[in-house]
C-alpha cells in the first residue's frame, strides 16, 4: 500500500521517517545500483543498440512508506540525453496491496486510456538483482505535498485548474475496457452489490491483522452501516483506489502525474470520487470538501462533463463514508507498522493519533445519515 | 507517593527541547519528525493527566448504553480493562444490529461523539478548534 504510507508527501515529510527500517535496496544502495544497471541492460538487450553502454546513476531516495520505497536515478545512454527514472521497490513483508506486477500492469492500463500516468518501463521479480520487486519507470517532476497545494500561493493556478482535471482523470480512468487481468479477485455471483460488499469486506479483514483488542465503536458501526447500505454496481470499472491530494502530483500550472496505483481494482466509479470527499485531504481547508479545492456537487458536475457516468450524491455519501472508514483502517495499519522494523519509528506511531479525527468525521457523517 | 517532577511536566519539557533545540538543527523529513516527535510527547502528556478520568467516563457512558446501570465494578485507577471490556461488547452489540435504528442508535451516536471529542482534547485539541470555528 502506498497510501498515504508513501503518499509520504501525504505526511507532510519526504519520507526519511523509514530510515531506521532499512529495506533491502537500502543496505546497500551501490550493489543495488549495480543490480539495477544489470537489470536495465538485460531488458533493452536485443531492443536497442547500446544496451551494453547504459548506466545507472546514484539512487536517490525520494520517498517511502510502509509497502514501498521510491528513488530517483539518472539512466545515461551513450550520447543520447540523460533520462531522469524512478526505482519503486518493495518492502519486505508488504501485505494487503496490490503486487508490484499488478501495479505495473495497470499503470500500463491507465496509459492506455489516458490518463496522465509516469510511464513505466520494466517490471522485475525478486530475482532481478534487488532482492525484492520493483517497477521502473519515468521520473515526473512536480510535488505532491497537499499543505503546499492549498496554501502557497505559487500554485493559485493549479487550485484552479485541478478539478477539472482530477474530475477528467477519472473520467477517462473509469472508461478504460480493462484487457489485462486485475488485481485481486473480482467478487464472484450477480449481486449487484458485491463490488462494495468485496471492499468493505477486504478493509475489515485488512482491520483484522491489526490483532490488538482496542476496541473502536465508531469504526465498528460505520463498517456495519457500510455493509447494510452497500450500493448496486451495474458497471463496474477500473477504479484507482488511492486518488486523492497527496498522490497527485502537480506543478504552478495543475496536474502533472497520477502517482500510487496499488490499490487499484474493479469496483464502483463512486468509490473514487468519494475518497477524494475524506476529511484528511482537506488539510484544514474544509469549506471545500473536495481536497479543499471545491465542493461535492461541482465535482460531480465536472465528472459528467468529462464524460463521466452519473453519479447520485447518496452513492457520493456511502463512498466518503467509506473512505473515511478505509482511511482510518490505514492509519492504524501504518502506527502497526511502526513496530515492524528493527526499531520503532514515532512518525509512523504517531499516524495511529490520527485516527480520533477520522472517527469524529465518520460519526458526524452517519449522524446526518439517520436525521433524513 | 509519586517523584517530581509530575510525568506531563517532565513531557513538555522534552517537547520544548525538540522544538527549539532539536527542530532549528534539522530539514526536511527530519525536521518534520521532530515536530511529529514534540507533538507525540504534549500527546502523552494531556493523556497521563487526563487518562483516569477519561476511563472512568467511557466506564459510565458505556455501561448506560449497555443497559448496566448499578453493574458497575469499582474503578482500580491506571487499570483501564474493564473500559475496554465493555468496549468490546458494545462493539459486539453493534456487529448484532442491535444499534442499527431508533433510539438506540440516537443515543450510541450522542455517546460516541462525547467519547472522540474527549479523546481528541488529548490526541488532537486543534481539530476541535477547526471544527467550533467551521460551526460559527
Amino acid at each position: 500500500m502506498e497510501t498515504g504510507v508513501a503518499g509520504a508527501a501525504s505526511r507532510g515529510s519526504d519520507g526519511s521517517g523509514a530510515e531506521l527500517n532499512r529495506s533491502v535496496v537500502e543496505r546497500d544502495l551501490e550493489k543495488s545500483q549495480a543490480a539495477l544497471q544489470e537489470f536495465i541492460r538485460r531488458q533493452q538487450a536485443g531492443q536497442a543498440a547500446g544496451a551494453d553502454a547504459l548506466r545507472v546513476g546514484e539512487l536517490t531516495r525520494l520517498s517511502g512508506g510502509a509497502s514501498c520505497e521510491v528513488y530517483g536515478f539518472d539512466l545515461h545512454a551513450g550520447d543520447e540525453p540523460t533520462r531522469a527514472m524512478v526505482l519503486r521497490a518493495d518492502r519486505p513483508g508488504k501485505d494487503f496491496s496490490a503486487s508490484r506486477a499488478d501495479e505495473y500492469a495497470v499503470l500500463r492500463e491507465a496509459e492506455q486510456a489516458g490518463v496522465t500516468v509516469p510511464h513505466a518501463h520494466w517490471l522485475g521479480s525478486a530475482d532481478d538483482g534487488l532482492g525484492v520487486p520493483f517497477m521502473v519507470m519515468d521520473f515526473v517532476p512536480g510535488l505532491a505535498l497537499g499543505q503546499r497545494l492549498l496554501r502557497d500561493d505559487a500554485y493559485a493556478s493549479t487550485r484552479e485548474a485541478l478539478p477539472a482535471q482530477l474530475a477528467g482523470e477519472l473520467a477517462r480512468l473509469h472508461a478504460a475496457a480493462p484487457g489485462h487481468r486485475l488485481p485481486g479477485a473480482t467478487p464472484a455471483g450477480d449481486d449487484p452489490r458485491r463490488f462494495a460488499l468485496a471492499a468493505v469486506k477486504q478493509w475489515t479483514a485488512a482491520a483484522a491483522t491489526l490483532h490488538t483488542d482496542y476496541p473502536r465503536p465508531a469504526l465498528d458501526l460505520a463498517a456495519r452501516w457500510l455493509k447494510l447500505n452497500a450500493p448496486s454496481v451495474r458497471e463496474p470499472v477500473l477504479v484507482h483506489g488511492d486518488f486523492r491530494i497527496g498522490n497527485i502530483m502537480f506543478d504552478e500550472r495543475g496536474l502533472t502525474a497520477v502517482l500510487d496505483w496499488e490499490l487499484a481494482h474493479l469496483g464502483d466509479p463512486a468509490e473514487d470520487l468519494g475518497w477524494l470527499c475524506v476529511r484528511s485531504w482537506r488539510f484544514g481547508c474544509d469549506h471545500s470538501a473536495v481536497g479543499g479545492l471545491c465542493t461535492r456537487s461541482r465535482l460531480l458536475e465536472l465528472y459528467r462533463e468529462a464524460g463521466g457516468r452519473a453519479v447520485s450524491a447518496d452513492q457520493l455519501r456511502y463512498w466518503e463514508i467509506f473512505g473515511n472508514w478505509k482511511w482510518a483502517v490505514i492509519c492504524l495499519l501504518q502506527a502497526a507498522s511502526a513496530r515492524a522494523g528493527s526499531r520503532p519509528d514515532v512518525e509512523l506511531a504517531a499516524i495511529g493519533r490520527r485516527v480520533p479525527a477520522v472517527e469524529w468525521e465518520l460519526v458526524d457523517l452517519l449522524d446526518r445519515e439517520q436525521s433524513q | 507517593m509519586k517523584d517530581y517532577p509530575p510525568a506531563d511536566e517532565l513531557l513538555e519539557a522534552v517537547a520544548a527541547f525538540l522544538d527549539e533545540e532539536v527542530k532549528p538543527l534539522l530539514k526536511g523529513g527530519q525536521r518534520f519528525k521532530s515536530i511529529v516527535a514534540a507533538n507525540a510527547c504534549r500527546v502523552v502528556a494531556r493523556e497521563t493527566a487526563g487518562k483516569t478520568a477519561l476511563v472512568e467516563e467511557q466506564r459510565r457512558g458505556l455501561s448506560e448504553l449497555l443497559g448496566k446501570d448499578g453493574e458497575l465494578p469499582a474503578a482500580v485507577p491506571g487499570d483501564d480493562s474493564s473500559a475496554d471490556e465493555l468496549g468490546r461488547e458494545l462493539c459486539a452489540a453493534i456487529a448484532e444490529g442491535a444499534y442499527d435504528q431508533g433510539r438506540s442508535r440516537e443515543q450510541l451516536l450522542a455517546w460516541l461523539r462525547a467519547d472522540v471529542e474527549a479523546r481528541l482534547r488529548i490526541n488532537d485539541p486543534a481539530f476541535l478548534e477547526r471544527n467550533a470555528r467551521r460551526d460559527k
